[in-house]
């Protein structure tokens, strides 16, 4: 066996040499479509990870009042707001504090802003808590008072809970993921396209080879082998580019993104050690799936 | 050894290269195949070698039928058939030594019996100075020695030569074919397809002719022609 794979080695290696062009543009597709897998992978994981620790860092809640309540209901809300003791601090938001905000927050659309009659927006509290653990505790107490508007189409009290932001990022991460999985497809069935190509090349370019091997009583596995090796080596060669360049998204962007984050750890050790692995396995079945594609048409006894 | 029974073999367009063709041909024999071109030599030995099927009859090796023989298991049957060519089929980009290798590598023989079978071969058809030559750089007859070399080299019981002399200079012919004379000494058949009436008056051994696919003569010890 070991004088068989020493066999099969300088086969391939020779083979890949005679086709360095279309060997080259193999490997490159199969390395885009490895890199783009890794980098939404590690995206997708790494806007998962921010979502998560900003659900658990953001430890503020808002509230929205009714537009016809008193100043002393407001007032009344305010302290019993103050006396839990999970609370930090209570901002207090008028409408038309709220609404300059609006204006300000929205000064390139002055068509939009036109629109607006009146003052459509309510008046808040931003509630900061003493830790994020409390947003639910206090969320509930507070979904007792009447002062709360409700929002007519869930029947609920109107309190934010900084999920609601989270969930912005989460559906971008989603469409990141959609994208990218379309985009992956779609260049992974080129991949093995091409790697079929050049397979299909270094068929022909040895087919008086071939021959010969079947007159001497090859095994049509035997024949198949360095094929399939050169085929699979491609694929590989393609996993490290993809690798490789998923390492230097990690160094150069997600670092930086976890800075940002107050040092969280967004994407672990492990994580890039399980997408190395996945990216290689996805690289040795294109590379695989290629030569295959190309054996089953082109070897016959 | 081989056995051909009523064999026929029509190619397309009702092109009848061997007629009910029914023959025996023992261990250990040596036979020259004559007749002109397009007589049915070469489906003979493609039928041999399991390359083409018959349209209808049985052919045996060994007491086997081909038609029994999965396609899978082709290749075994092969190695127990070396074939020699007009046209040597050598690889050029390989040396002597590694043209003759090349047929036990493929068949996953160790490293230990290639290295021993291969100079051994080489120096029984006398090539032994010539192991890093490449093919380009031998004559024909060298050539040809090269590719009974390596067709020799897994000891086939059975050993088939399409017109091996058809491209080499006479006086080379004559050691090519006693080069297969010895093969057969060792108790390998042989079968040789050739329309060099030189040759086969001259080694006096069985001659089975060819006609437009049949067999018009079986003579042991024979000549090539009647009129020669």
């Amino acid at each position: 066996m070991a004088v068989n794979f020493m066999y099969f080695l300088k086969e391939s290696t020779s083979s890949m040499r005679r086709n360095m062009a279309l060997t080259f543009a193999a490997i490159m597709v199969t390395g885009l479509s490895l890199i783009i897998l890794g980098a939404v992978s590690m995206l997708v994981h790494a806007g998962n990870g921010l979502a998560t620790h900003v659900k658990q860092r953001v430890d503020e809640i808002r509230v929205f009042l009714k537009d016809d309540i008193t100043v002393e209901e407001r007032q009344s809300l305010e302290s019993f707001i103050r006396r839990m003791p999970e609370v930090r601090s209570v901002t207090y938001i008028s409408k038309e504090e709220a609404l300059n905000e609006f204006k300000k927050m929205y000064k390139d659309q002055a068509e939009m802003l036109k629109e607006i009659e009146g003052n459509p927006l309510p008046a808040e509290f931003k509630i900061r808590m003493k830790d994020p653990k409390f947003n639910r505790t206090v969320a509930s107490r507070l979904a007792e008072r009447e002062e709360i508007s409700v929002d007519p189409n869930t029947g609920r009290k109107e309190i934010k809970f900084p999920e609601d932001v989270v969930n912005k990022v989460l559906r971008w991460t989603s469409a990141i993921q959609r994208i990218g999985l379309v985009v992956v497809i779609a260049f992974g069935v080129v991949a093995v396209a091409l790697v079929s190509i050049t397979i299909r090349m270094a068929i022909y370019s040895r087919r008086k080879e071939i021959g010969i091997m079947k007159l001497v009583g090859a095994t049509n596995w035997f024949i198949r082998w360095p094929f399939m090796m050169e085929g699979v080596f491609e694929g590989f060669i393609g996993a490290v580019l993809g690798i490789i360049v998923s390492l230097l998204l990690y160094s150069g962007l997600i670092t930086r993104l976890e800075a940002a984050a107050d040092n969280a750890n967004l994407v672990s050790g492990g994580y890039l050690a399980l997408l190395s692995l996945v990216l290689v396995l996805i690289g040795i079945f294109i590379g695989s799936a290629g030569s295959a594609l190309a054996l089953r048409r082109y070897i016959e006894v | 050894m081989i056995k051909f029974r009523r064999v026929t073999k029509v190619y397309q367009g009702n092109i009848y290269a061997l007629d009910d063709v029914t023959l025996d041909i023992g261990k250990q024999e040596f036979v020259f195949l004559v007749g002109p071109t397009g007589s049915g030599k070469s489906t003979f030995i493609k039928l041999l070698l399991k390359e083409e099927e018959p349209t209808s009859g049985q052919v045996y090796i060994a007491d086997t039928n081909l038609a029994d023989i999965k396609k899978w298991k082709i290749p075994y049957l092969r190695r127990k058939v070396g074939c020699v060519f007009q046209d040597f089929k050598l690889l050029p980009q390989k040396t002597v030594y590694e043209n003759v290798s090349y047929a036990l590598e493929v068949t996953g023989k160790p490293r230990r019996i290639i290295e021993t079978y291969v100079p051994e071969v080489l120096k029984l058809v006398g090539l032994s100075h010539k192991l890093d030559a490449y093919p380009d750089e031998l004559s024909g007859g060298e050539q040809q020695r090269v590719s009974i070399a390596r067709a020799f080299v897994n000891r086939p019981p059975i050993l088939l030569a399409d017109e091996p002399t058809g491209n080499i200079d006479p006086s080379m012919s004559v050691t090519i074919v006693k080069l297969l004379e010895r093969i057969n000494a060792t108790g390998t058949t042989v079968i040789m397809a050739t329309h060099d009436q030189d040759i086969v008056n001259m080694f006096k051994k069985r001659v089975v002719e060819l006609r437009n696919g049949r067999i018009i003569r079986d003579q042991a010890r024979g000549v090539y022609g009647h009129g020669s």
